[in-house]
């Protein structure tokens, strides 16, 4: 079974979305900046079909809380099941679906089988589900008609999968040869040390089975999975259980019982499910993680919708598997990268982080990426002092462009992905301006130093000669000797030679103001002194030392207007609040 | 389930794609319901279609019988199956379909049933849910539910036909589907010997000889009543009151007998004459009744009187005292109480106050006054207390008293009959029924092989045959 198509209005903070999910493509990795409803859309999925008997909605749930808006959740499956189509279930409630996607009322001959499926919540929080029609007739479902929809969700409440019960998937997988009675009984005539000499081949055989998919999954080291009586709730019994040896697999770690969890449901719901895990790398190492990622993506399980936080997994994963979603004030959009350009394609392989942020600043290169760096945090310690969101808090990421034409491509490709982009970027290549007018028009906020002006050249400009020597000082931190920066500034003008670093000095050379300006920003270019990101760094932080002492107006026009359009706050502070009740 | 009939049924399972030809009373539902519970059994599930409700709950006691768990068969008529198909993919089907079935429109839904289940995503649901298919009375389908059950079978291939292609007499739907053109090519023949199982208990003999003359019973032969020597049958030449005579002496007190002709008129007037308890059976949509009620004055109108004299002289025998003079002042709307007319006191008294109250709650009291009157013999029994059911319940309702009849009829149609003990009949009526003594009232009428050999195989006991000449030309009609 696979969705094609998935509508939410009014659940939680999404206000509406209409997702057309890509036809070919079984693995689906959510990304995008934190609390735009990525969690909420798997859990929308999970509670429209999976079996559970009842959802305790309550008035939260609602978005905005506004219970006179009814929640719905709706979505059209095709590659239906045969338990699906029989005539008891929903055979005679099949629509089509064209290759446009669009549905139609009836499965005609060259159209796709498709099922409607809704679930709805009004004032009074009663779950409804219903499998409808084009035209609006629907018929109330069953929480037995929705188990053949064998939809499951990988979450942290993973240990009752671990169990033999009457509702959990390894009972399920039991019930049909009621092996699980017939060993509880001897376990509970024999007691804990008895199980260990009891041999069941049914129990066993789960066991077995459950043991080799989890090491599939994510490279597990389990070597002896068995049942073993769980006598840890004692109040409630004993219980069937799953043992590693002799250490029950609910001690532990959270990721080996996430593995062992997604391998028992995965049994138990056969080959053709729906399964939803949020946040996948959840209690895993980074290469457990992307073997979990290769496995959801190699598996022949229909459909596996995952989201992830993972700068990892961004990079690993499938480039036709990701999709950002994002969200304007309740109205989510999904964006699948499998037709992204290439500068985005860029971004994922060399930032993936930036994916994952809402708001992206589109640095030159390492040393404008260091320069904000230092920036955010003296802003951030500003704003904390105030009662104000930091930068992580407006879920904004820095993004180093590697320089030139890069910055506005790379911008305005994310814009298009709909993250908002504010630029740091040179004014030196005249090449680059068209560029820079096409990422203007598309949405991107440009701050680009002066015209004519890069990073090194503008922090020079308005310096005096007792400012630049000042800058030098640095240069001899960062260039470990004195002599270095002499022989720095030296090859930038072989035939004006100078002997010191006090600038002052250098006019008796005839060495102008603007020259020594100009060619102190050509040895700090040439030396190379901040191309790293923690050299820029101590730039930024240089030019926050000495801001209120040298001249360096210019430069902090520029900054501050870069600060501005990072930090917005009130919209995203409230986007925020709202998923946060759902943490 | 005896080993024997196990045996068969596993053998039709094995043979399906198969047809298989049952004579009357040889257990034909018996083992359709045998072989659905035999696939049952194995976790295969069973559609099984027929023709009328009668059939379903019929086929449906005996899969209770049998323990057939009701997951693993859908038992259906042919109408209302294709009416669900049609119903749930009317853009497809080409039909306009309502929520609530308008059985008149049967055949839209039949065909609009039959481009449904060719499409493939249908195809699929059908092949899906159904192991096996089973049709009962498949002499009954129409050319048109012959191509419903095709594409069923395209995704369905272990289907199995079941029927007589001798009591093929359904005929109001459009042509039939013929055994030899429409269901031999699609379904080879599964060949069972046929045990009279009907018979048992009452006269074997008949039973085998019914079989015996299977052969017989076809367009072109001579067949020679004279000439049959077995127990129960006997031949009666006819005269003027040949029919009455043998009806009224037929069957001891409690066993049942059917009189049979082919023309309804002759139904009323035999019914009419014979009396002693004889009483025509209607048709399920009861024409006659409805005929009556399309005449019938509106509240408040005192011909309701007139009305109701005319009725009841249809209805019963014994009213010759409700004659010109009499039906002439009720209909000129004078009363009637001052006639004498010995016995019918209480009639007269109750027409007089219809004629001053001509209510229908009046209408049906006076109604029940002549029922009740000692000297009068029901003929119509069974439109008497239909029609008066209908307006009762149109006084109740509001409706009609025509589409209250409808609604009475629906009884019929889906509860089946009540087994009335002395009828008259026509053959097309009574297919599917049994009764003790059947009495063919003019042989030389019913000369079509099918109409004939269903009106012997009605016959448990006796079948007595009245005619001019006891050998008959068979011709198809």
């Amino acid at each position: 079974m696979k969705i094609r198509r998935l509508i939410i209005e009014h659940f939680r903070g999404i206000k509406s979305l209409d997702w057309k999910l890509p036809v070919d493509q079984r693995l689906i990795t959510l990304i995008g900046p934190g609390d735009t409803g990525k969690s909420t859309i798997l859990e929308a999925v999970h509670y429209l079909l999976g079996d559970r008997w009842a959802i305790p909605f309550d008035d939260t749930d609602f978005f905005g809380v506004d219970v006179t808006q009814p929640i719905v959740i709706k979505a059209v499956l095709t590659d239906l099941t045969d338990d699906l189509v029989k005539d008891s279930a929903f055979g005679l409630w099949l629509s089509g679906l064209d290759a446009n996607g669009e549905l139609q009322q009836d499965p005609d001959d060259g159209v796709e089988s498709c099922l409607i499926v809704r679930l709805t919540a009004a004032e009074t929080l009663d779950p409804q589900w219903t499998v409808e029609r084009v035209d609006g007739d629907s018929q109330p479902m069953s929480q037995s008609q929705r188990r053949a929809f064998s939809t499951f969700k990988v979450d942290d409440r993973t240990d009752a999968q671990l169990r033999w019960t009457r509702t959990s998937a390894l009972g399920r997988m039991s019930a049909k040869d009621g092996c699980e009675r017939e060993a509880l009984a001897a376990a509970s005539r024999a007691a804990r040390d008895a199980l260990a000499d009891h041999d069941n081949a049914g129990l066993m055989s789960v066991a077995q089975q459950v043991q080799e998919r989890a090491n599939k999954i994510g490279g597990g080291r389990f070597a002896a999975i068995r049942p073993g009586l769980d006598t840890s709730r004692s109040s409630m019994g004993a219980n069937l259980a799953l043992y590693e040896d002799v250490v029950p697999l609910t001690s532990y770690g959270l990721g080996s019982r996430r593995l062992a969890s997604l391998a028992v449901q995965q049994l138990a719901a056969g080959n053709r499910s729906v399964a939803v895990i949020d946040e996948m790398e959840s209690g895993l190492e980074p290469h457990r993680a992307v073997r979990l990622l290769k496995y959801l993506d190699s598996d022949d399980y229909s459909q596996v919708i995952v989201t992830t936080h993972s700068p990892v997994i961004v990079e690993q994963a499938p480039l036709d598997s990701l999709a950002v979603v994002q969200n304007r004030a309740g109205e989510v959009t999904i964006t699948s990268l499998a037709e992204s350009s290439e500068p985005i394609q860029r971004v994922r392989r060399g930032r993936p982080s930036a994916l994952l942020a809402r708001r992206v600043i589109a640095a030159e290169g390492k040393t404008e990426h260091g320069l904000v760096l230092a920036l955010l945090d003296s802003w951030d310690v500003e704003r904390s002092a105030a009662g104000l969101t930091t930068h992580a808090g407006e879920g904004v990421a820095v993004q180093d462009c590697v320089g030139g034409s890069e910055v506005p491509l790379r911008a305005a490709a994310m814009v298009a992905m709909g993250y908002e982009v504010v630029t740091l970027m040179d004014n030196d290549d005249r090449t680059v301006d068209p560029h820079v007018a096409v990422a203007e028009a598309a949405g991107v906020t440009v701050v680009r130093w002066d015209d004519g002006m890069n990073t090194e050249l503008q922090v020079c400009a308005e310096l005096d000669a007792g400012g630049l020597s000042k800058l030098l000082e640095l240069g001899v931190e960062l260039r470990s000797t004195a002599d270095t920066v002499v022989a720095d500034i030296r090859r930038a003008d072989l035939e004006h030679p100078v002997t010191g670093l006090q600038v002052a000095d250098w006019a008796a050379g005839g060495i102008s103001l603007d020259a020594a300006r100009s060619r102190i920003a050509k040895a700090m270019i040439d030396g190379k002194w901040f191309k790293d990101v923690d050299h820029g760094r101590r730039l930024g932080e240089w030019l926050l030392q000495h801001r209120q002492t040298l001249a360096l107006d210019k430069v902090f026009a520029k900054l501050d207007q870069l600060k501005e359009s990072i930090y917005q706050g009130p919209e995203t502070e409230a986007a925020t609040k709202a998923d946060e009740a759902h943490g | 389930m005896d080993e024997a009939l196990r045996a068969t049924a596993r053998q039709v399972l094995a043979e399906a794609p198969c047809s298989v030809e049952m004579p009357a009373g040889t257990g034909k539902t018996h083992l359709l319901a045998a072989a659905a519970a035999e696939a049952a059994r194995c976790g295969e599930r069973s559609l099984i279609l027929t023709h009328t409700n009668a059939g379903v709950d019929a086929i449906r006691r005996r899969l209770k019988l049998f323990r057939v768990p009701t997951s693993l068969t859908r038992v259906e008529t042919i109408t209302s199956w294709a009416f669900s198909l049609a119903r749930a993919y009317s853009r497809i089907a080409g039909v306009t379909v309502p929520e609530v079935p308008d059985w008149s429109q049967s055949t839209q839904y039949i065909n609009g049933a039959a481009r449904v289940a060719q499409a493939h995503a249908l195809q699929r649901v059908v092949s899906v849910s159904f192991d096996y298919l089973f049709i009962d009375e498949y002499q009954d389908c129409t050319v048109d539910q012959h191509e419903l059950v095709l594409a069923l079978a395209r995704a369905i291939p272990r289907t199995v036909i079941l029927g007589d292609p001798l009591q093929a007499i359904f005929r109001f739907a459009g042509p039939l589907a013929q055994w030899d053109e429409h269901v031999l090519p699609n379904f080879p023949a599964l060949a069972v010997t046929p045990t009279p199982h009907r018979w048992v208990g009452h006269n074997p003999a008949l039973g085998q000889w019914l079989l015996d003359i299977r052969p017989l019973m076809a367009a072109g032969q001579q067949f020679d009543f004279s000439a049959q020597a077995v127990q129960g049958l006997k031949w009666v030449p006819t005269d003027p009151t040949a029919v009455m005579f043998t009806a009224r002496n037929s069957g001891h007190p409690g066993e049942s007998v059917v009189l049979l002709d082919t023309l309804k008129h002759l139904v009323a007037i035999h019914a009419g004459r014979i009396g002693a308890g004889f009483t025509v059976m209607e048709e399920v949509e009861g024409k006659f009744m409805q005929e009556r009620l399309r005449t019938l004055p509106a509240e408040g109108d005192p011909m309701v009187a007139h009305w109701l004299a005319e009725f009841a002289k249809k209805c019963f025998t014994g009213l010759s005292k409700f004659d010109g003079p009499l039906l002439t002042r009720l209909e000129r709307g004078q009363t009637v109480s001052h006639l004498r007319r010995p016995g019918f006191e209480d009639v007269l008294r109750g027409l007089d106050e219809l004629l001053a109250a001509p209510t229908y709650e009046r209408l049906c009291q006076t109604a029940e006054v002549i029922r009740r009157t000692p000297a009068l013999t029901g003929c119509r029994r069974e439109a008497w207390k239909d029609t008066f059911a209908a307006i009762a319940s149109s006084a109740d309702t509001g409706a009609t008293p025509l589409d209250s009849l409808a609604h009475v009829r629906v009884r019929v149609r889906h509860g089946g009959r009540r087994a009335a003990t002395r009828v008259v009949s026509r053959t097309l009526l009574v297919k599917g029924l049994e009764y003790d003594h059947v009495i063919v009232a003019d042989a030389g009428r019913m000369h079509d092989p099918r109409n004939l050999y269903v009106a012997l195989t009605r016959a448990r006991k006796s079948v007595t045959v009245i005619g001019h000449n006891p050998v008959i030309t068979l011709q198809d009609d």
